[in-house]
């Protein structure tokens, strides 16, 4: 698999910065880090999973979708906000064993696919919200961009494990996944 | 436990599920992933209960909807969790951050049990209350900060390893 070449100044500059080298250099800084990403990932998959699950027709689905997203779009969108700080601070500080992992590139791959499934649901399928906001009839399109969306934030979280996976045996699962 | 650790170490089912190196992580996907489930059943829940979301449906329509994927999430982290006890026992039965976890787990579990009892034994009184009263806010509250530090602590335990 060919990885994007990010080049080695770049690396060098974000490796060298005060802060990743306390992350580096801490004994609970990067366990404490990680732990914070871990909590956040989990509740906005489980956040978006309870949206998904409405528009799929599996549950919730006699709650108006509207009301759903209304309730778990904001925790959806703090905790987001949490796992890209968290994130942030544990991939600048150790970027150059990221980059080279092909999960770390995947996982990043999935995230921006379920972010265009959100916008085109957004922008073009949930116009039309108000024609089935509450009944059971969820068109197609959202139906399909629920599924989307659980499949997608499902590979999130499964390369996102995997890349600790492969930073710390990289011989054992190799440059593949 | 150290004894108890190691005789499973040594046992042939621990042996296996390392020889497939591959089982640990997908086990552990699959564990994240359950407990994702389960987080977003006890936000939602615990949300209405202090009146900050999913006010437009009652105490019961809410707590119908998302104990039962508690409960599942929680049976299914079980299972894989205790397929990676299997696999690293001493990594995670010798471990403080490991029996942490074990026994506010245990707390969150009898604390859904209760709200659940209680909810069924007052159907009436859940059904009218748009919140929940001042102790059973607390109660929430504490059920949040509760299974946030159980997935914290889940996080630690590859931390906390004491070297035997």
């Amino acid at each position: 698999m060919t990885l994007p070449q990010v080049p080695q100044v770049w690396l060098d500059a974000l490796t060298s910065l005060s802060f990743s080298q306390f992350i580096r250099e801490s004994s609970w800084a990067f366990p404490a880090i990680e732990s914070i990403h871990v909590l956040a990932i989990v509740l906005v998959v489980g956040t978006i999973a309870i949206v998904d699950l409405r528009l799929i027709g599996i549950a919730s689905n006699n709650c108006a979708v509207t009301q759903i997203s209304r309730d778990t779009l904001k925790w959806t969108w703090g905790a987001f906000i949490l796992a890209v700080i968290t994130g942030s601070l544990m991939t600048i500080a150790k970027i150059d064993s990221y980059v080279v992992v092909p999960s770390f590139w995947l996982k990043f791959a999935f995230m921006f696919a379920a972010a265009i499934n959100m916008l085109i649901f957004e922008l073009v399928t949930f116009r039309s919200v108000r024609q089935w906001d509450a009944n059971c009839g969820v068109p197609r399109a959202a139906k399909i961009a629920g599924t989307l969306s659980l499949v997608l934030w499902t590979l999130v979280v499964i390369f996102g494990r995997w890349i600790g996976y492969t930073v710390n045996f990289g011989s054992v699962f190799g440059g593949g996944f | 436990m150290i004894e108890f650790a190691n005789w499973l170490a040594d046992s042939g089912a621990s042996q296996k599920l390392l020889e497939n190196y591959w089982i640990v992580p997908v086990v552990q996907c699959i564990h994240i992933l359950a407990i994702s489930a389960l987080m977003g059943g006890v936000l939602m829940i615990n949300l209405r209960i202090l009146n900050l979301a999913g006010k437009g449906q009652t105490m019961t329509a809410t707590a119908q909807r998302f104990v039962p994927w508690i409960w599942w999430g929680v049976a299914i982290a079980l299972i894989t969790g205790l397929i990676q006890i299997v696999a690293e026992p001493v990594r995670d039965l010798v471990n403080y951050a490991f029996w942490g976890k074990m026994i506010l787990l245990l707390l969150s579990m009898v604390l859904l049990a209760a709200f659940q009892s209680t909810l069924t034994r007052n159907l009436a009184v859940w059904e009218e209350t748009s919140s929940g009263t001042h102790k059973v806010q607390v109660l929430a509250i504490l059920s949040i900060a509760m299974w946030v530090a159980v997935v914290v602590l889940g996080r630690w335990i590859a931390y906390a390893q004491i070297e035997v």
